[in-house]
């Protein structure tokens, strides 16, 4: 399978505290990568390191089309009192590179974000404010406005934080249905079950890469996510 | 009042500069409202009378000194806040005070008695000259251009910046520009508010525009329209009794969210 995005020994630090320290992964076209590990072990840091929000230390990430990246961020880091509109939020990953001066949005691609808008269930809410969808419901929305940038990778992070299990579940079809499609997916997540019914490949992070490889057993994720370093014999596989 | 103000250019010049000062604080009001920058529009605005200050002492136009500080310490908040937003409140604090220190020492270095800042600190718009009213129409349509140009851009860098930058709008280029147009903002401001005052001014118009509207662009021209009105019953209440108009206009505005809160309030019980 072809890479899409490499990363070498990367190392990452906040105000000289290490938060990731030389992770060597290698992701592949197709993948559904769960990445788990305990509070404050770095997944977002990597996530964010991807995006390019933050800049390594050390190591480098190569990706091979930094345009087919788009991105979930946690809906907790977003303010839902902003006032927008769903069909408007869905509308604003039509703007891609650079600046659009007096831009005005297209019938087709009003069009296209209420198809989006229809895969993940919430048409009927396109002319609703933002603030009065619920926590799964608004997650879904970011979910659509991603896949309007037309990703071949999609990155994820905490997709099912806070949502309630219909909820959950939904969104567990809708990233099953975008990876069937081709789609890559890196997702962070606490959600024992996310890495159980989805990941075709689980990463565990805790500072250090501590595993990378097939899904592990319920007991070991459990470890991972209470910071313990898995013994010997499931440690990282060669692809790290 | 209306024939006072056709006979007094004077105050032909304070409504054209409230009317203007509404425009401003509707758009770049509602916007860093938006972008929480309200704390961050006071620390550039504080930094402002060091170079009032400056231009008293080196003898040139004190606000052309205020706009030089204030884009400076918009400049250096925005690359901090780029670096490390944990530390861009410290920044903050400490370019408030050293412009409040700057502007205090340098008039306390000019020879003779101290000119009188109060116009600047608390503003007076009755004071406004034909030039004020010059500059501020200049920096009224650069703000209301750059805002109208990049509308949309705006609203998704304001809504989401992580995802706009992931989408490779330059996020980088419109938070430095959206820093700037603040602080010349804030410089069109001083005349009417004064330095101290023009929080109020910038933020009671979007918040009550908050309250009653839902589209970013209804909230913008609400600020504006309600700005006005703050601005006019300001002036008007200062012509008759006589209270100092930077100090009317906060009245009003400050009063009028907290009568519309309460309205709200009891409305949705």
């Amino acid at each position: 399978m072809d890479s899409e995005i490499k990363i070498k020994n990367l190392s990452v630090a906040y105000s000289g505290v290490d938060a990731i320290t030389d992770i060597s992964l290698d992701i592949k076209k197709g993948e559904f990568i769960c990445v788990i590990g305990p509070n404050g072990g770095g997944k977002t840091t990597l996530l964010n390191s991807i995006l390019g929000f933050l800049k390594p230390n050390s190591g480098s990430i190569q990706i091979t089309d930094k345009n087919a990246i788009s991105y979930v961020p946690q809906t907790a880091a977003i303010d839902r009192n902003f006032p927008i509109s769903v069909l408007e939020t869905v509308l604003t990953a039509f703007l891609k590179s650079g600046l659009h001066p007096f831009k005005s949005f297209s019938k087709a691609e009003k069009e296209k974000a209420l198809n989006l808008l229809g895969e993940v269930g919430l048409e009927r809410y396109a002319k609703r404010q933002i603030a009065e969808l619920s926590g799964g419901e608004f997650q879904r929305l970011l979910i659509a406005r991603a896949l309007a940038a037309n990703p071949r990778i999609l990155l994820l992070d905490e997709p099912t934080a806070n949502v309630d299990i219909a909820s959950r579940d939904r969104i567990f079809s809708i990233l099953k249905e975008l990876n069937s499609k081709g789609i890559t997916i890196i997702t962070v997540t606490h959600d024992l079950a996310a890495v159980r019914s989805l990941a075709t490949k689980t990463v565990a992070i805790n500072r250090r890469l501590i595993y990378s490889g097939d899904c592990l057993l319920d007991q070991d994720i459990y470890r991972i996510m209470c910071g313990e370093v898995l013994s010997s014999e499931s440690e990282a596989d060669t692809d790290a | 009042m209306l024939e006072a103000l056709t006979k007094y250019s004077f105050l032909q010049n304070a409504l054209i500069a409230g009317i203007l000062a509404s425009v401003l604080c509707g758009i770049i009001g509602v916007i860093i409202t938006e972008k929480k920058l309200l704390i961050m529009s006071g620390g550039i605005a504080h930094t402002a009378y060091g170079g009032v200050g400056l231009g008293y002492l080196l003898g040139f136009e004190p606000i052309i000194g205020a706009g030089i500080f204030s884009v400076a310490a918009a400049l250096i908040i925005g690359a901090v806040r780029r670096k490390n937003t944990a530390h861009s409140d410290i920044i903050i604090s400490l370019l408030w005070s050293l412009g409040m220190a700057a502007g205090i020492a340098f008039t306390g270095l000019m020879p003779g008695y101290p000119p009188d800042m109060n116009s600047y600190l608390f503003g007076n718009i009755l004071a406004v000259t034909k030039s004020d009213i010059y500059l501020m129409l200049a920096l009224t349509l650069t703000v209301a251009l750059a805002v109208t140009l990049f509308f949309n851009d705006w609203k998704t860098f304001l809504f989401d910046s992580g995802f706009a930058k992931v989408n490779g709008i330059k996020t980088a280029f419109l938070e430095y520009l959206l820093l700037i147009l603040t602080a010349l903002s804030i410089v069109a401001l001083i005349r009417v508010v004064g330095i101290i005052l023009v929080i109020a001014l910038l933020s009671a118009p979007a918040a009550c525009g908050a309250l009653l509207t839902k589209t970013l662009k209804s909230r913008i021209i609400t600020a504006m329209l309600l700005s006005a009105l703050f601005c006019i019953s300001g002036l008007t209440i200062s012509y008759y009794f006589g209270i100092a108009s930077g100090a009317a206009i906060v009245f009003i505005s400050v009063i009028f969210y907290f009568i519309l809160l309460i309205f709200k309030k009891l409305r949705t019980r």
